[in-house]
């Protein structure tokens, strides 16, 4: 990670927009956030590609697969001499090409509870972008434990759901879904996991930045079909067996 | 009573996003949720598992509060109660 300071002046010149925004002191603030973002499918490529261009000093991406062909409809840091490549090894190159002054990490594995511990590593934020509930947890599980926030993000066909986890603070992912629905392939237009990817990486923006407030204590739902946003309450169960004992 | 439903995701285009529902005087989440079941063609096999509960991973909230155990099924409902049946996506 750069050590803190002030920005050098190809970094004034390249955030210069944002910058009019929210002054030097955000934007160190992202570049000394490292972000770990669980998946670089559907929902980790936009994610990785705003968060890279807004300067998140150090993102560390992971996934075990490899580009494919029927990735290309949605997972829009591919391109058709990408197939066959680690995905996180070519979304590291993509970003990398995008925004020089941050660092990226590719790590090609699986996120299960023997190995999400060590590869979220000391991250201050934990980007949901997976596809199924059983890494859900195992992030979650990881979350509650260093304490750090979890972004959550899933989506099928034209809908999509997002919500924050403060763990101690906020209901965790196990209270907000006690019960996993059942995966398989997820029938899912681009623009679905663009939209969805793009509030998660609003969301670890305005967190690390402290501005606004974050989509906690609830679930966002996104009707694509209808283009509507609606939020259903979620609160922390008392008896959960991940966060019960934090305060 | 009649109750208001709401429904997400999946449910809305198998369903209908919202709509009335009329149910005896004295009926629970349990029974609406059954009413809602025979409403169209594949609607039981969504909402209930092979042992006839319903799914657990369906998110049930009554007034936008969140129904828990026994709950789920046994709530007594009241005229213009809203029922909103969520099922969460799991795709990325
Ligand atoms: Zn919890």
């Amino acid at each position: 990670m750069k050590s803190s300071g002030m920005l050098d002046s190809a970094e004034k010149e390249r955030y210069k927009r944002q910058l009019m925004l929210i002054g030097d002191e955000a934007q160190s603030r992202l570049r000394e956030a490292t972000v770990f973002i669980a998946g670089a499918g559907g929902l980790g490529c936009p994610v990785a590609l705003y968060l890279a261009a807004a300067g998140i000093g150090r993102i560390v991406i992971a996934d075990m697969d490899r580009v494919e062909i029927t990735n290309l409809n949605r997972q829009v840091l591919f391109d058709e001499t990408s197939i066959g490549t680690e995905k996180s090894v070519a979304v590291k190159e993509r970003l990398q090409r995008l925004n020089p002054h941050i660092r990226v990490e590719a790590i090609t594995a699986t996120i299960d509870d023997s190995s999400a511990g060590t590869l979220v590593g000391s991250a201050d934020i934990i980007v949901d972008a997976t596809d199924n509930f059983t890494t859900r947890y195992s992030l979650n599980r990881v979350a509650c434990r260093n304490a750090v926030p979890l972004v959550h993000g899933a989506v099928c066909g034209f809908d999509g759901q997002v919500a924050t986890i403060i763990p101690g603070k906020t209901a965790c992912f196990k209270c907000m879904f006690p019960h996993p629905p059942p995966t398989g392939p997820a029938p899912v237009i681009g623009t679905t996991a663009g939209i969805i990817g793009m509030i998660q990486a609003n969301e670890v923006i305005k967190y690390i930045t402290a501005r606004g407030s974050l989509i906690t204590g609830q679930i966002l739902l996104w009707d694509g079909l209808s283009a509507t946003i609606e939020y259903v309450p979620a609160e922390r169960d008392p008896a959960c067996s991940e966060c019960r004992q934090l305060r | 009573m009649i109750i208001q439903v709401k429904a997400f995701a999946r449910f809305r285009e198998l369903f209908g996003g919202e709509f009335l529902l009329t149910l005896p005087d004295g009926s629970t989440t349990g029974d609406a949720v059954e009413k809602i079941a025979a409403r169209v063609p594949g609607g039981k096999e969504a909402l209930y598992n092979e042992e006839g509960t319903i799914r657990p991973y369906i998110i049930i909230l009554i007034n936008k509060k969140r129904l828990s155990g026994d709950d789920r099924a046994a709530r007594s409902l009241a005229g213009g109660d809203e029922l909103a049946l969520l099922p969460p996506v799991a795709g990325g």
